[in-house]
């Protein structure tokens, strides 16, 4: 494998992620402090699930190839639950944060908003999944190689770029739709991100048949996307006099 | 709403401007609460705050306390809202400014970890642990490095007394010529090896004189920058190189599951050295607050710094302050019984320097940075000291490079923030301890507890 192919997969997987980084999040430090905790806390959550996991495996027999698929699957499971319940005490301890920052300023507002926060935590969690899931490749890329030269499939890196980028996008999004779920005690808001991270997680088990992980998670990217930028007080009117360079009178912005 | 912060907190860009000189640490007397504090202040402030906000937000609105007392140059500590904002927005922006700096040395560590061989090869251990991990059973393994580390921290902690004593006892030149003496180890022996061993890895060929010209520079170049003026940039890479090295020689030959331990005991220590009433630490920050003076400037991490700018045309309240900024560094290189000839001194050599318009203005620049001082340096740079079984001698190094705790207030005179954040009634404290061990940050704020370990290089070594 080449350079050119660490680097495009690199960028495939972490460019708009990180542009969103750069425009949105880099320049304000409060943010950033958001953005990290964040992204230690998906952390903790896949270590939990991967100890989990581990134990599992050690504790069961290597032959038995579906069983060892069968726990694969129930890691996957264990680990999307315990991902979200992360967010969840995440967003918790955003929620005191919130308390904290209004009882410092002077004027009793907030310097960021929960949702502004939940984009943010969404963005460090997603950023983390991404890197977890792109690193190694990325170093198998620097390295001497074919790809798929054994029967797999060939387009093994692109794809897994390709998912990482949708992934990070769809944690951004989920960040927002489970923090607005929280907060309005929408609890069926939060029962759909789980769901969706399900299906997503669950559709990779259809690959090397990349179109089967692939397809349905850029699908339910949009419609994400769609549901955030309308529950963060967007609409169609506005979208469309962006798109034709017009002002618009109502922000897009998230409502305070 | 919401654009109105986002935008604000867009627009308080605030670079930290480096006019610098390298700003001695000071811990200047503990200035009365001014409650009158809010009425100058509050002219020019309102606006000022309420478009700053949130946790970037310049420390200069603390800046006209000190200007209301002309002459006077001890900052007005505000109260306790402002107290609670100061270090909310001092937290946020500044632990952000020290995010760089160390992400920045672990990129180096790792990228030479993974390309140089010689700092992955085991070839021996200190004699501070003196246990081996090439033992059959996992247990023998966990109670070796566990015994290890009990024998590290010892060391650790003679030394730091040995440093308190010898502090105490007011021994400056002995302490600032082994700090000078353990920074030049650093700058040039450790970078020869390093040198050496990359010019090794990539099989290039140097020959001795360019070996030792290169060298030179670096090195000498180094000792200015950190141990005097400046850039502030240059500063601030050095120090990092220097902290990098330090982390690349603990990975080499501290064994690994000493290394965890050391990593999680030596934290527990420092967070005691520096909490406790009779931590030696503490003991060393109230000693050099007592006094008035700088605590070992050369080893702390400045993320701004600050000229202290002659003026055209001499102002008492100026020169009363820079005197002030000044005192404690000379003091500290020369006797305190000549502060006038100090002055005479400072303002000779300040008068060629910048023109600064108002003296007004030259606190208030001089205030507009805060930033924190973290002892990853010193604590690295203690630590390679304590790796190099040839150096025993050198141990009061270790002593003397010892964390430095807490966060500083360099410029205009601002406590030790050790000290100013203690004297807060409200006891809300912000204490960033930081030290780069090999592989691990730990930032503790007392406020928001957080601890934050960046496992970074170990994932890196063992993911790739």
């Amino acid at each position: 494998m080449t350079l050119a192919v660490f680097w495009g997969c690199t960028c495939i997987a972490f460019g708009p992620a990180l542009g969103l980084c750069l425009v949105t999040v880099l320049r304000h430090p409060l943010r950033v402090i958001i953005l990290v905790a964040g992204a230690f806390f998906w952390l903790v959550s896949l270590l939990l699930s991967s100890l989990v996991w581990f134990i599992a495996v050690k504790a069961s027999d290597p032959g038995n190839k579906p069983l060892q698929k069968g726990l694969l699957i129930f890691g996957v499971l264990f680990s999307v639950l315990l991902q979200e319940a992360f967010r969840f005490l995440y967003y918790k301890l955003l929620r005191k944060a919130i308390e904290g920052l209004v009882a410092l300023s002077e004027d009793g507002c907030s310097p960021i908003s929960i949702q502004q926060m939940a984009y943010v935590a969404g963005l460090g969690f997603g950023l983390m999944s991404g890197a977890f899931s792109m690193i190694n490749l990325l170093a198998d890329a620097l390295g001497p190689g074919t790809v798929g030269i054994h029967g797999d499939s060939q387009l093994y890196f692109l794809t897994s770029a390709f998912m990482t980028m949708v992934v990070i996008f769809l944690h951004t999004f989920w960040g927002i739709l489970f923090f607005h779920g929280c907060e309005t005690q929408r609890w069926w808001e939060m029962a759909a991100v789980v769901l969706t991270h399900l299906i997503v997680s669950g559709s990779t088990f259809w690959n090397p048949l990349y179109v089967g992980s692939l397809i349905p998670s850029y699908l339910l990217m949009f419609a994400m996307a769609a549901w955030a930028y309308v529950l963060s007080g967007g609409c169609t009117r506005n979208l469309l006099q962006r798109l034709q360079g017009q002002q618009s009178e109502t922000s897009p912005q998230p409502g305070s | 709403m919401m654009i109105t912060f986002m935008n604000s907190s867009d627009s308080e860009e605030e670079a930290c401007n480096e006019r610098t000189s390298l700003m001695s640490a000071e811990s200047p007397p503990v200035s009365s609460y001014q409650d009158g504090l809010q009425a100058p202040e509050a002219s020019e402030t309102p606006a000022h705050r309420k478009s700053h906000t949130g946790g970037s937000r310049s420390p200069s609105d603390d800046v006209d306390g000190g200007n209301s007392e002309s002459g006077l140059p001890v900052r007005d500590i505000p109260l306790d809202n402002e107290e609670e904002e100061l270090t909310l927005k001092y937290g946020a922006k500044h632990v952000i400014m020290l995010f760089v700096p160390v992400t920045l040395c672990m990129i180096v560590v790792v990228a030479t970890i993974k390309s140089v061989r010689f700092y992955t090869e085991k070839n021996g251990q200190l004699i501070y642990t003196p246990f081996s991990e090439d033992t059959p059973s996992v247990g023998q393994r966990l109670l070796n490095s566990v015994l290890n580390t009990i024998i590290m921290i010892s060391v650790i902690i003679v030394m730091t007394v040995f440093l308190v004593v010898l502090y105490k006892y007011r021994c400056y030149k002995f302490i600032h010529g082994w700090l000078i003496l353990s920074s030049l180890m650093l700058l040039f022996l450790f970078t020869y090896i390093y040198l050496g061993e990359v010019l090794k890895t990539y099989n290039v060929a140097m020959d001795y004189p360019t070996l030792f010209f290169v060298i030179w520079n670096f090195g000498a170049v180094g000792m200015i920058c950190i141990h005097w003026k400046g850039p502030l940039q240059l500063q601030q890479a050095y120090l990092i190189m220097i902290s990098a090295l330090m982390a690349l020689v603990f990975i080499k030959y501290l064994p690994e599951w000493s290394a965890w331990v050391i990593l999680g005991a030596i934290s527990i220590y420092d967070l005691i050295a520096v909490l406790c009433p009779k931590g030696p630490l503490r003991m060393l920050v109230e000693t050099a607050q007592e006094r008035n003076e700088p605590i070992f400037p050369a080893l702390i991490y400045s993320s701004a710094m600050v000229w202290t700018v002659g003026m055209a045309k001499p102002d008492p309240a100026s020169t009363g302050c820079s005197q002030q900024t000044w005192d404690s560094a000379e003091d500290v290189r020369e006797n305190h019984d000549n502060p006038t000839y100090v002055d005479s001194e400072i303002s000779e050599a300040r008068s060629p320097a910048l023109i600064h318009p108002t003296a007004s203005l030259l606190e208030e620049l001089e205030e507009e940075e805060r930033f924190m001082s973290d002892s990853f340096i010193a604590s690295c740079v203690q630590e390679s000291i304590a790796c190099s079984s040839h150096l025993h001698h050198l141990w009061l190094d270790i002593l003397l490079l010892n964390r430095q705790p807490g966060e500083t207030f360099h410029g205009h005179p601002g406590i030790s923030s050790v000290v100013y954040l203690k004297v807060k009634k409200n006891n809300l404290e912000g204490y960033g301890l930081f030290f780069l061990k090999p592989c691990y940050e730990v930032w503790h704020f007392k406020q928001g507890s957080c601890i934050v370990l960046h496992l970074v290089p170990y994932i890196f070594k063992r993911t790739f």
